[in-house]
Order: C-alpha cells, then structure tokens, then sequence
C-alpha cells in the first residue's frame, strides 16, 4: 500500500470522530490536539529537518494568538481576512529572529529563542492593556462564513482539523522537493551542502519563517475557538512541551509530530479518567493531577526517546529502516 | 536611588550572576555545549539548603558542605544518565539531553518541594548598616564574600592543581589530552560534578533574597548566560566581569527605566550580544 493511501486512511479514521463522539469536552481535548499538531508540526520541520533549536516556539504560538484576537475583536476584522495578516505577520518575525541564527549554531540560538520566548511572555504579561495579561482577553468571535459560524464542537473540530490535513499534505510535499533535499543536506553538513551550490543561509531563515507561519496560524486557530486567551497558554513551559512531543513523536518525521502532540494532550486526560475511579485516594487523586508529574514523566520518556530511540516513538510503525535515520546525524 | 546604592546591589546580583555563569563557562569549555539544567541545579541548591538549615536546623557551614556535595553527586548522575549516552552523537542530542535533565529535575523540585519560593532565613540576623549614606545588608557581604572565595578557590584549583591542569587541557585538545593519558569522558564527567556544586552554591547564597525554589530556575539560566555571553564565554575571568556588569546595568535599568521590564532588556541586550559579537565584549579575539 502506498503512503499516500496510508496517510489517506489514517486522516478519514481521524475526520469520522465526532460521528461517534461528540462529548463536547472531548471534542475541545481533539480540537487542542490538533492545534498542537500544527505547533509540532511547525518546529519538527525547523528542529528536524535543519538542526536549527527553537526554545521560543510559545511566542510565536502567542504573536499569532493575539494579533488574531486584536483583529477579529477590535479592529473588525473577519477571521479569514485577519488569518493570513496574524500568521505572516508572526511568520516576520519568526524570519527577523532567524537572521539571529545566520550567526549563531545550536546551543547559541537555543539560548537566544528562548530569551526570545520569555521577552515575548514577559510584554504579553505587562501590556495589559493589549492584551489583558493574566486576566485575560476575552470576547474573541468565533469564525463564520457568512452566516454559518463555527460555534460547535464538531464544527470547530472539522475547521481544525482540515488545517491540521492542509498543513500536512503542504509540508510533506515541500518536504520532497528541491527545497526538501536541500535543507537535509544543510543539516548532515553546511559546507557539503554550500559548496554544492545550496545557499544555507537563505533556506534556513525560509524555514524560520515558515515554522513561525505555522505557529501563528495555531495562535490564531486557539484564539478564535477558546474565546479567551491569557499569558499562561504562551510560557516558557508550552515551547518545552512543544519540543517534548516531536521529540518523542519522532524528530523530522511530519507523523511523528502529530503523534507526539496526540500523546502529550492525551496523556493528561486519561490520568485524569483513570483517577477519577474510586479505587484512588483523594491524595493521589491530587498528585497524578498536578501538571509537575505529567512534565516530570514527559521528561523522563524524551531522555529514554533521545538516548534509545533517536527516531521517536513514530519509528516503532515505520520499520527498522527508519530507526536510526535522521536524529542521529 | 542613589548611584552608589544602586552599584551595590548589582554588585551583590551581579555575584551570583557570575557563579552561574562560570558554570555555563565550565561546561562549555569541557564539552563544547551549553548546560540546560543550570538554573534547575541552582534551584536545588537552594531548595536543599532551606531543607537541611530550616528543617533540620543543621549550622550554616555544615549545611553549605552537605548541599555542595549533594548536588556535586547530582552532577554526576545527571552527567552519566543524560550527557554522556549523547555526547558524541552531535551537538544537538547534547542540547536535547540537558534539556530532558532540566525538565525532570525542575518537576521533580515542584513535586517535593511544592512549586511556590520557600521563604529562607538571611544567614545573620544583624539590621543592614551604613557607609556613605549606602546601607549594605549583611546578606550583600555573604554573598560577595562567598563568590570571592569560590572564585578564588577555582583559580587555585585549575592553576595548581594537576586534575585543574588536565581539564584544562581537555578543553584545549581532546585528542592531545588522551595522548598524554587523560580521559576526557572521565573530565567530563568531573566538570558536571564541579558545575553542580557551583550551581549549588550560588542558589544557596541567593535564597534569603531570591527564596528557594519556584519557577525562578529558567530566568536565573538565561540571565546566568547573558553574563556569560556578555564577558565571553571562553575566559573565566570575563564571565566574572560579565555577571557583575549585568547585575549593575540591571539595578540601573530597574531603577531608571522600568522594572517590570528589567528582564526584557536584559534579554534583549542578550539577543544583541549573540547577533553583533557573540565571542564576548573582553575577549579580543576569538579562540578556535
């Protein structure tokens, strides 16, 4: 069977979850997996395909989130008029942050997105008047076309997810062109790669800018569902769990990514469902709650992912093959 | 506030600025990589200290040894479980790893210790005095005073010392360091437990300030690098200077401009320094 029809059914299985469930809150829980997916999605091919560390991948997630909000809210804008405008706008900076990388490798840019990252939490967090803080900014519209707006569970569910497939078949069509090889060459070796007449500065602040596109449009994505965004969906520990599920998902590989945000949204959900039968204590109840031991456990899996299984958790389906690719060069 | 004043307190942040950034130095000198879980290893040293002195009520000194050592020890384990399996498959796996250590060990701080600041007794209970119209709390000259000899113990040791001599060789030449019978793995692995101390320290001078604990591990990490990246990572010295200058131009942002976005500029002024001179502001040229 070919990919392609691999990708095709594993997509139409996702689209037919709400004919079977539309519990609204699990629903809301499908809908955040999506737009983690895109965050993910958006840093794996920053991270995995051209080594290039981004700490501050919350920021850009939170660019997006706002300018989406501020246009939709106050400037009266329509959510498709204002998409395009937040996600290149996130997309400008993500490239001006990339012109940092043009000097600096690996820890240096790591250290220099991450102080990005808590610049940007930090003027979210005082710029109240903007943004509300960490009261908040609320009334957000939801999007519509025309009449027809999607207020719903399931019909936020479909507008995310046909994103979520968009983006995908983008990526991993892009992933094989010119444009493709030439990064992965980048990454195993930038002086291979220059002298063969790829210019590995203007790629690689394409694909900063790129991965910021896609992080603004998840911005924008969760703005217009939660009605409500606050600084807290835009810290240092988002960009950390960002990173967790593409690593553990499987670094470069687009798969990997969505299944690395599924099991990192899930995971919270269904220790909370196991917890809530009365076979626990109320003290237990509280510690297996508490988001310190969901991120002291998906701290633990991605050590065992990086020092075990360079390829993620993806390369288990993938075959051996797979394996040993890409992480490890 | 007064000029002198305000050079006072940034001497007394800049110290503990200056420590975590020799960390940073040591490690990027032995390895080449930048250490993530710097601010979390202040974090225990703090957490541990307020444990061993307010709970255990243990005399100061025996409560810095014990701490030192316990997260020396952590050091190590951290070395061996998450550097040393990736350190020679690329810089990156590197940087994922401390990433994975900083994670566990930051989460597990909030699961023992509760993810509030736990507030710590200053070391003496003496009012701060006056010289020239500056008030100087006692807290300020612990702080000072420990740096002092921290670093001076460190010149000593990398000076006169042969295994101070080895690392610095192993920094210099891993190859020319394994012909004379050095083992950089081994090296390594003494950096972390050296680094981890270090860390400990100063998140225990910084706690009467600071409180121990809390989500403060991250931002003391950056700053910590900013000072380094400031001095220039490559030299011992200039990351000394670079802490004690960060934590003056602070005091004066603070002071002058707008304290709620003090650590914006800082940052920012960090982002700057890595674009236009990433090898430092007193390091002349580049080592290669």
């Amino acid at each position: 069977m070919s990919r392609h029809r691999i990708n095709l059914i594993i997509f139409l299985i996702i689209l037919t979850f709400p004919l079977f469930d539309r519990t609204s809150y699990h629903l809301d829980v499908a809908v955040l997996i999506g737009i983690f997916s895109i965050l993910s999605i958006g840093l794996n091919v920053l991270l995995g395909n051209t080594g290039q560390i981004s700490l501050g991948h919350a920021a850009f997630f939170g660019i997006g989130a706002y300018t989406n909000a501020l246009l939709t809210r106050d400037v009266g804008f329509s959510f498709w008029s204002s998409l395009p405008i937040s996600s290149l706008f996130t997309g400008i900076i993500g490239y001006g942050i990339g012109l940092t990388s043009l000097r600096l490798k690996g820890h240096y840019l790591a250290m220099a997105t991450l102080a990005f990252g808590i610049i940007t939490s930090t003027i979210i967090t005082e710029w109240t008047e903007l943004t509300g803080g960490t009261g908040g900014f609320r009334n957000i519209p939801y999007p519509a076309i025309g009449s027809f707006r999607f207020d719903s569970g399931v019909k936020y569910f479909y507008l995310v997810w046909i994103f979520v497939i968009f983006i995908f078949l983008f990526t991993e069509n892009f992933l094989s062109t010119r444009v493709g090889r030439a990064l992965k060459a980048i990454h195993k070796n930038e002086d291979v790669a220059n002298v063969l007449g790829i210019n590995p500065t203007k790629y690689k602040l394409k694909i900063f800018g790129l991965s910021a596109i896609y992080a603004g449009v998840a911005g924008a994505l969760f703005a217009n569902h939660s009605n409500f965004i606050s600084s807290e969906s835009f810290s240092i520990m988002v960009s950390v769990s960002i990173l967790c599920m593409i690593t553990i998902g499987g670094l470069g590989k687009t798969w990997g990514s969505i299944m690395g945000a599924s099991l990192l949204t899930l995971f919270p959900e269904i220790i909370r469902y196991v917890v809530s039968s009365p076979f626990f204590s109320q003290s237990v109840r509280r510690a297996l709650t508490n988001y310190s031991y969901h991120l002291f456990i998906y701290g633990i899996l991605m050590l065992l992912v990086i020092v075990f299984l360079p390829g993620g958790l993806i390369s288990i389906f993938q075959g051996k093959g797979a394996r040993s690719q890409n992480a490890r060069s | 506030m007064d000029i002198a004043q305000l050079i006072v307190n940034g001497i007394t942040m800049g110290c503990i600025y200056a420590l975590v950034a020799l960390g940073f130095h040591l490690i990027y000198n032995a390895t080449g990589a930048i250490n993530f879980a710097q601010g979390e290893q202040v974090m225990l040293g703090g957490v541990l200290s307020v444990t061993l002195m307010v709970m255990l009520r243990l005399p100061l000194p025996l409560v810095f040894l014990l701490t030192i050592i316990f997260a020396g020890l952590m050091g190590l384990v951290y070395e061996r479980i998450a550097i040393h399996p990736v350190l020679h498959i690329s810089e990156l796996m590197i940087i994922m790893g401390s990433i994975a250590a900083s994670i566990i060990l930051r989460n597990g701080i909030f699961i023992i210790w509760g993810d509030e600041e736990i507030p710590f007794p200053p070391f003496s209970q003496r009012p701060p005095f006056e010289i020239f119209g500056v008030s100087i709390f006692p807290q300020s000259l612990w702080i000072i005073g420990v740096t002092l000899i921290t670093v001076s113990l460190l010149w000593i040791f990398f000076r006169f010392t042969l295994m101070g001599k080895a690392i610095q060789a192993c920094a210099n030449n891993h190859i020319g360091a394994r012909l004379v019978g050095i083992s950089p793995s081994k090296i390594v692995a003494y950096i972390f437990v050296f680094a981890g101390g270090l860390s400990a320290i100063a998140g225990i001078i910084m706690s009467p300030i600071t409180f121990a604990g809390g989500p403060l591990g991250t931002i003391f990490a950056v700053k910590g690098f900013t000072a380094s990246i400031l001095g220039g990572i490559s030299s011992s010295a200039a990351v000394v200077f670079g802490g004690i200058l960060l934590g003056i131009l602070e005091f004066f942002i603070a002071s002058y401009i707008s304290s709620g976005y003090r650590d914006v500029i800082a940052l920012a002024i960090l982002i700057v320094i890595l674009t236009l001179k990433p090898e430092g502001l007193f390091i002349l040229k580049r080592k290669s």
